[in-house]
């Protein structure tokens, strides 16, 4: 009797301790995205103390932060560089590929049914590390928080923001 | 542009990224941020910009304000600063989104080929086609091109003819259907002027209309509209509080007629006799105005042929009826008469009721320094016509939307004679039937991607400016004939000096700045007419007076010809001449008082239908509309169509409305109903008819269900008398609840905002504009005629219309209509049954609905006493490009989940946010949601419940008597309330 | 035959042993075709849900206002069948009513088979049924659990309470049954029976366990026969909908449960005591009493319609009544009198004793009672939803192919469940049987004149 019955107890133990364990396993951000251009946060907002702001202008204005267009990497890099910007915005994953156009890899995704604003939390002085993480001792940006609506609820406890479903899903 | 704008790559279904965000750790795929190299300074990304522009769908001319989101319009709304619009637009013009987004628009242009299929060609090959035509063609000698087109505003106009002068023509047409000409007419016989007056509705205790239906379609519907509401809201008047008198005489109640207090159904075509009937009850009572300046016997005389009991045989109208509009007419303390149809006798009918009464100048005013007729009169476009028929021409070119070859009266035999042409150039967005007889078809700009202008009157000048880039390599329509001129014409090419349309539009202003403001700078002018839109100028009313040559002739209106039946035809409210019709959001908006869809039909009254062996059978079908088809013989042919029973229309007439019967004028148009234009003579809109039954079967569909209200307090309506005492009437379906609200615990307290709204059913016509700003506003899925039959129209707000009982016509309005949209209740039922919270409660009172919380369950609907949540069958789908429609604030709800209406939640938090971080409070009338703002009679308001100054409060506590919440007994305190419509008991 | 009645006057141990084992014997042709068929059907309804979730549920003939309609009745339907099983095998165990010993291991069979297809017609019926694991309590980064207002989670607590309990109680009387076959059976089949006896032996220890466990089980699913039904009927009570809004739905849902189980027992039992030559263990005198059953529950739902109707009338709310006036009379009014003909007035017929005893009209009369008993749960949800508070938006429901051949294919996956069971497992307790052997002998001896007229 006991020769199938232990088995089988076994078995049943077993797959529910894996459940839970692989329920608990810590979150991994995702590194493999490469960007066209070697172009370093650290040495940009890191070394050279460049506000994030500067660049991502729309943070304080819209919902979306915004890419910074290309002129406005010229602004810095256009005349100090012979051949102005080919040697910077020319992707080194792709030398056919028009320079000026820098195609970047989205880093932080939310899905469609999400509306996020960077406005409200901005003056609401949220930090954009909060968030986004140290990003100006990073060279390549990789996402330090996973961005889910636990992470987005937890902030909005601790701060007594709103907690109405409605505010960012409509 | 950045792709991490568009969050909601638009046609993304929320299902399947639910699907991956429920996933733990499985990230939606990366995708490309392309960044601007020159960043636009105006546009900030995820910030709209507004345009001011303004709208073609009719002659009215209402100013525009388009909301432009990362260079896509997305809204429109009506233009504030425009004394047209002032701010509200109807649903045609919130539909012209829709033209502009076509699926079926012409991508590129075409060249038919001899076998008639169409081949796409390079514009340069078709320009150079179309200008060699033209060239060859003025070789020929003179007057051999012809262009027939659609007004597009006074300078536009100007250089059509400027063009067609360079290659040395002068057959130029421009074409309305629903045209101006009788007015004008008259107008010339009773004052010598052929301007086009302005009325005054809100400044007259009684309106009647002669078959004008004013809050449809008839003239400017947007500002009657408004002004009706003013009219019937009720004031002091003699010393009491009075409600404004209105009838409406026509063989069918239109929503128009159904705000009236007298629905008088004359035989079609006798309008024009019962308004001398009114005239001659009004001269022989002596109500003749002094100062109104006629010879009151040159009147009578004039009248004479018209006594009531004559008239009353020959319109069917009772006497008693006749004489009390007569009364109501004459001693009201301003009145108007307002004529509608094609007979220019009704027009002058009327014109004269007004003059005698004094009302000239009072409620209907000509104004000085009117605008050039735009249009071109009916026996001139005859001439051209006649032209082409004869072969003296051998290009055509019709262009800017006029549909000749649809819209034409079958006796001028217009698509005959086109196919004598040699070559027929159509130039427009959405081909259509005149397309379809067109060798050379030129894909032109819409209007909204154009540069126009427009004069629909005196004083107000209207700038059209395009206010995105084109969606398709289209090219603007006088850029491509101005190129022409100066290619084809040689010499005269000096004779348009301009180099595009954009020039000669500025130079035009450059000109009126000097007319208008001279003190100011072209520069200035121009900037300022480009940030409101135009400029707009009171006008001086003139003085005008009643000739008396008129009063000489004798009038003989013309009626029905003779047959067993009648056919009335009427404009439908969404298609007006037809041009709506390619519209998904107008074929799917019910028609406010047959609330049929997607189809054409006919009207019948169950008496008519009886003779003609049909019986209204709808309780028993799912549906309660008509399947019966019957085939009605006209002078100009058979007409096929479903029957529609209903008491709204007069025995013995058959109604059917004008818009629908396309061959050819895209997908959403096609096979659809009759076109009643190819059996309408000139001048008419009825005809003498035979009808018969025939076996075949076509089920009308509509979302209503029963038309029979059963008393219960969903519309409720009380008498002027009962305000008047203060005496809140009893809803006899009503189980009746004593002071409400019945709570069983602590309510939940509102500390910051409470949103809550208030219709006024008084004010509603029913026009739908909200519907259609609802749709735009919120990405709702158009579902197309099959799915509504099932009744899955997906609208948030709907404009429900009820039929009084036989017994409660004495007390109550004709029809009973409102808009109904989620009630927001406090007590919701919806929320407790939802076993996820996808339907739950907001601290600001609202029920919010969370689109990727719901399963689909479906229970919250089913406890819904409203019934206004909306389920999503299917995905809905946006046909390339309507989907560049979509709004980046709202989700694109997938299939299997629940929406509903949100008090356009989108526009409440962007509000919030601004105020939030602009650090002060939201000011009242800072959140307006789509409906609200889009409604021309201004019906709805919305704000907040704590702000105790709030307009909404305001407006409910000014109405105590008639404020009233919808099917209270189930408690649900919704925060909808609606204030009773006002109705005059009849004697 | 006529000689095996004589000599079976007097069954013995070894009569019920061979009886039920010949029942077991492998399956022929005629059983596996059998077998098959339902299978097609099962499959056809899996591939028209496939397209039914692939498209949305706009291939079905939903629409607004009829947001809940067939599925939900073939829920209710389901359930309704699975009480009657609780019934004859926990309560009247408890009564000790000796007839159900021959019919309760059928009814407890159906039961268990009967709540798994009922559990598929909430997912059928999602608009996206890959989220429905959002009803059940788990923890989750989101801070969100289930609304434990909703009735339709407390149904889902009912019905996976409802399916564990029956489950374990039916397994519990197979065991000693399942030891008996162990010792005649051979090959794999051997093996099955081995694992599933749990080395039962019978021993009075065992048999001292056995008869306790049965017993505290028999209490645990007396209490769900009233629970489960009570709550599945709250779906509909607990809403503000004229029509379902009603108190006295629990009392009424759970009588109608019964005598639809019952119906069906009688409508499986009849033909398989013939198919499976047990006509000597389940013998017409056990039909006769499950016949009375149903003719009481067919009473008591009688006066549940009448007093239904009457609260109606006795409210005077005007607009229940004309959603009642709408059932009676509306344009499917038609439904609602074939279901009082169903359930009301055709079992009335079970008051003469000779039909009681007839196995063809008992037959008869049970499918008449289930497609009754299935029409009051559409008349109810359907009918109601169409005819609400808002006359603007009534509209009839009519079904789709979709939902008919779902519906269709749900019979099929319940009754190759059944039928497979039936021959795998010992479909008539042996164990009880000779317990009660006095009374089986009572039951052969009752029936002989009936056996003999046949």
């Amino acid at each position: 009797m006991n020769r199938i019955l232990i088995p089988v107890a076994l078995l049943l133990f077993v797959s529910g301790i894996g459940t839970v364990a692989f329920s608990q396993r810590p979150w991994a951000p995702r590194v493999d995205v490469q960007q066209p251009i070697p172009f370093s946060h650290r040495v940009h907002a890191g070394i050279n103390k460049i506000p994030c702001e500067y660049c991502h202008e729309y943070a304080r204005r819209s919902e979306t932060s915004g890419v910074p267009p290309v002129q406005r990497c010229v602004g810095c890099h256009g005349s100090a560089l012979l051949g102005g910007l080919k040697p910077i915005t020319q992707p080194w994953t792709d030398r056919h590929q028009e320079p000026f156009e820098i195609r970047w890899n989205r880093v932080y995704t939310l899905p469609d049914f999400v509306r996020f604003v960077h406005k409200p939390h901005i003056w609401a002085g949220v930090a954009c590390q909060e968030c986004h993480g140290p990003v100006e001792t990073m060279d390549r940006v990789v996402p330090v928080h996973e961005i889910n609506m636990g992470f987005c609820l937890n902030c909005h406890v601790k701060r007594g923001a709103t907690q109405d479903c409605f505010v960012c899903h409509h | 542009m950045s792709d991490g704008l568009s969050r909601r790559s638009f046609l993304k279904l929320a299902a399947t990224a639910g699907a991956a965000a429920a996933i733990p750790g499985c990230e939606p795929a990366a995708r490309k941020i392309i960044p601007y190299v020159v960043p636009d300074e105006n546009v900030i990304p995820g910030v709209p910009t507004f345009y001011a522009t303004t709208c073609s769908e009719c002659p009215a001319g209402c100013g525009l304000v388009a909301r432009v989101r990362e260079g896509r319009v997305i809204k429109l709304e009506g233009n504030p600063a425009d004394p047209i619009s002032q701010g509200s637009i109807c649903a045609r013009g919130q539909a012209s989104l829709q033209g502009l987004y076509n699926p079926d628009r012409l991508g590129k242009p075409h060249k038919r080929a001899e076998d008639g299929s169409l081949q796409e060609i390079a514009w340069d090959q078709a320009t150079k086609e179309f200008n060699d035509r033209l060239a060859a063609a003025a070789e020929a000698g003179k007057d051999r091109i012809a262009f027939i087109g659609a007004s597009q505003g006074p300078t536009l106009d100007k250089v059509t003819a400027l063009w067609l002068q360079a290659y040395g023509s002068a057959r130029l047409a421009f074409w309305e259907r629903i045209g101006e000409e009788p007015a004008r007419a008259a107008a010339d016989a009773c004052f010598g002027r052929r301007d086009l007056p302005l009325y005054k509705l809100d400044q007259a205790e009684t309106i009647i209309s002669f078959g004008a239906d004013f809050l449809e379609t008839w003239g400017s519907p947007v500002e009657y509209t408004r002004q009706y509401a003013d009219f019937r809201t009720p004031r002091m008047r003699k010393g009491g509080l009075t409600l404004g008198k209105a009838a409406y005489v026509s063989a069918r109640l239109g929503s128009t007629g159904a705000r009236c207090d007298e629905w008088v159904a004359a035989n079609p075509g006798t309008e024009g006799a019962v308004a001398m009937a009114v005239l001659n009850v009004v001269v022989n009572q002596g109500w003749i105005s002094r100062d109104s300046g006629v010879a009151a016997d040159a009147v009578k005389n004039f009248a004479a042929a018209y006594d009531p009991h004559t008239v009353s045989e020959q319109s069917g109208v009772p006497v008693d009826t006749i004489n009390k509009l007569g009364a109501w007419f004459g001693q009201a303390d301003g009145a108007v008469a307002l004529p509608g149809g094609d007979d220019p006798q009704t027009y002058i009918a009327a014109y004269i009721l007004n003059a005698v009464t004094g009302n000239v100048g009072r409620t209907m005013v000509f104004l000085d320094g009117s605008p050039a007729e735009a249009v071109t009169r009916p026996d001139q476009v005859k001439t051209v016509i006649q032209a082409i028929r004869d072969g003296q021409v051998d290009v055509v070119v019709v262009a800017g939307g006029a549909n000749p070859v649809y819209s034409m009266p079958p006796a001028w035999g217009f698509a005959a004679a086109l196919k004598r042409v040699p070559f027929v150039a159509w130039m427009g967005d959405a081909p259509d039937e005149t397309a379809a007889a067109a060798h050379l078809l030129l894909p032109v700009h819409h209007a909204l991607e154009s540069w126009r202008d427009t004069a629909p009157r005196a004083g107000v000048y209207g700038l059209g400016q395009p206010v995105m880039q084109p969606v398709f390599p289209s090219r603007a329509l006088h850029d491509v004939l101005i190129e022409s001129a100066h290619l084809g014409a040689g010499a005269s090419a000096q004779s348009i000096p301009w180099e595009n349309a954009s020039d000669a539009v500025n130079a035009a202003w450059q000109d009126l700045q000097g007319k208008l403001a001279p003190d100011s700078t072209g520069q200035a002018f121009w900037d300022d007419a480009r940030r409101k839109g135009g400029v707009f100028r009171e006008a001086k009313p003139a003085a005008v007076k009643l000739g008396s040559a008129v009063l000489a002739q004798k009038l003989q209106p013309k009626a029905a010809s003779s047959g067993p039946l009648t056919l009335a035809a009427f404009p439908h409210i969404f298609f007006y001449d037809g041009r709506g019709a390619n519209k998904s959001w107008l074929q799917e908006i019910p028609e406010p008082v047959s609330q049929i869809v997607w189809d054409g039909w006919a009207e019948m009254h169950p008496d008519t239908a009886a003779q003609l062996g049909i019986k209204e059978s709808y309780e028993s079908t799912r549906l309660y509309a008509g399947i019966d088809v019957v085939q009605i013989d006209t002078p100009n042919g058979p007409i096929e169509t479903a029957v529609h029973i209903t008491s709204l229309v007069k025995p013995g007439v058959i109604a059917m409305p004008i818009g629908q019967g396309h061959s050819s004028y895209g997908r959403y148009a096609a096979g659809r109903g009759a076109n009643l234009w190819a059996y309408l003579p000139e001048g008419t809109r009825s005809l003498g008819v035979q009808a018969r039954k025939t076996e075949k079967r076509h089920q009308l569909v509509t979302p209503m269900g029963k038309g029979d209200m059963m008393g219960r307090s969903i519309i409720e309506a009380m008498s002027i008398g009962d305000l008047v005492k203060g005496v809140v009437p009893e809803v006899e379906g009503e189980p009746h609840l004593e002071g409400v609200p019945h709570e069983m615990y602590e309510p939940f307290k509102y500390t910051g905002h409470k949103w809550g709204m208030t219709v006024d059913v008084n004010s509603c016509t029913g026009c739908s504009a909200c519907v259609a700003a609802c749709y735009a506003e919120n990405n709702i899925g158009v579902e197309g005629k099959d799915n509504v039959a099932l009744g899955r129209i997906m609208s948030w707000i709907r404009v429900e219309r009820f039929i009084p009982r036989a017994d409660e016509e004495s007390h109550g309005p004709l029809l009973y209509i409102a808009p109904i949209m989620c009630q927001q209740c406090d007590h919701a039922p919806c929320e407790p049954v939802c076993p996820v919270f996808a339907s739950s409660h907001t601290s600001e009172g609202l029920n919010a609905q969370i689109y990727n919380r719901c399963i689909g369950t479906r229970f919250c609907e089913n406890n819904c006493p409203y019934k206004v949540r909306r389920f999503n069958w299917y995905a809905p789908e946006w046909p390339e490009p309507l989907n560049l429609q979509l709004n980046p604030d709202v989700t694109v709800r997938g299939a299997g989940v629940m929406e509903k209406c949100t008090f356009c939640i989108q526009r409440i938090t962007t509000a919030e946010i601004n105020a939030r971080t602009e650090n002060r409070n939201l000011v009242d009338g800072e959140i307006i949601p789509a409906c609200a703002q889009a409604c021309p009679a201004r019906a709805i308001t919305f704000g907040d419940l704590n702000d105790p100054n709030s307009a909404v409060l305001k407006r409910r506590a000014d109405n105590k008597l008639r404020n009233y919440t919808m099917l209270p007994e189930n408690n649900a305190l919704p925060q909808v309330t609606y204030l009773r419509t006002l109705y005059r008991e009849k004697a | 035959m006529a000689a095996a009645v004589e000599t079976n006057l007097q069954p013995s141990y070894i009569d019920i042993d061979r009886n039920v084992q010949r029942a077991m014997a492998p399956g022929g042709l005629k059983y596996w075709l059998w077998v098959a068929f339902c299978a097609f059907l099962t499959a056809l309804g899996m591939i028209f849900w496939t397209n039914q979730i692939y498209k949305g549920l706009g291939v079905t003939g939903y629409g607004q206002p009829n947001m809940w309609a067939v599925y939900i009745t073939d829920f209710v339907f389901w359930v309704g069948i699975a009480h009657s099983g609780t019934l004859i095998s926990a309560i009247l165990f408890l009564f000790r009513v000796r007839w159900r010993t021959a019919v309760y291991r059928c009814a407890e069979t159906m039961t268990v088979f009967a709540v798994l297809t009922a559990g598929l017609f909430p997912l059928i019926h999602l608009g996206r049924v890959w989220f429905f694991y959002w009803c059940v309590p788990y923890p989750n980064e989101r801070f969100l659990q289930p609304d434990f207002r909703s009735p339709l989670v407390w149904d889902f607590f009912a019905i996976s309470t409802y399916l564990t309990i029956s489950t374990v109680f039916l397994f519990t009387g197979l065991i000693p049954d399942l030891a008996n076959a162990r010792e005649v059976s051979t090959g794999w089949r051997k093996t099955l029976y081995t694992i599933l006896s749990f080395g039962w032996q019978g021993t009075d220890r065992q048999w001292r366990n056995f008869s306790m466990v049965y017993l505290l089980l028999a209490g645990f699913a007396t209490p769900l026969v009233l629970s489960v039904h009570s709550v599945v009927s709250w779906d509909f009570a607990m809403t503000q909908l004229p029509g379902w809004h009603s108190t006295i739905f629990a009392p009424y849902f759970v009588a109608g449960a019964i005598f639809s189980g019952c119906g069906l027992v009688l409508t499986l039992i009849i033909p398989m005591r013939k198919l499976m030559k047990i006509e000597d263990l389940v013998t017409i005198w056990h039909l006769d009493n499950l016949a009375k059953v149903v003719l009481l529950t067919s009473l008591i739902i009688t006066y549940s319609y009448a007093t239904e109707s009457f609260m109606v009338w006795y409210t005077q709310d005007p607009i229940e009544i004309m959603t009642f006036n709408q059932r009676y009379y509306g344009p499917q009014g038609y439904l609602f009198w074939m279901m009082v003909a169903c359930n009301c007035a055709i079992p009335l017929l079970l008051f003469i004793p000779r039909i009681r005893t007839n196995t063809v009209c008992l037959f008869i009369i049970s499918i008449f009672v289930n497609i009754g008993m299935w029409l009051e749960r559409f008349v109810i949800i359907a009918g109601s939803l169409a005819t609400n508070t808002e006359p603007s938006q009534w509209r009839f429901y009519v079904p789709k192919l979709t939902e008919v051949v779902i519906t269709v294919g749900s019979f099929g996956w319940f009754l190759m469940n059944f039928s497979l069971f039936a021959k795998f497992m010992p479909i008539v307790s042996m164990t009880e049987l000779k317990e009660g052997i006095g009374w089986l002998r009572h039951a052969v001896r009752e029936t002989y004149p009936y056996r003999k007229a046949a």
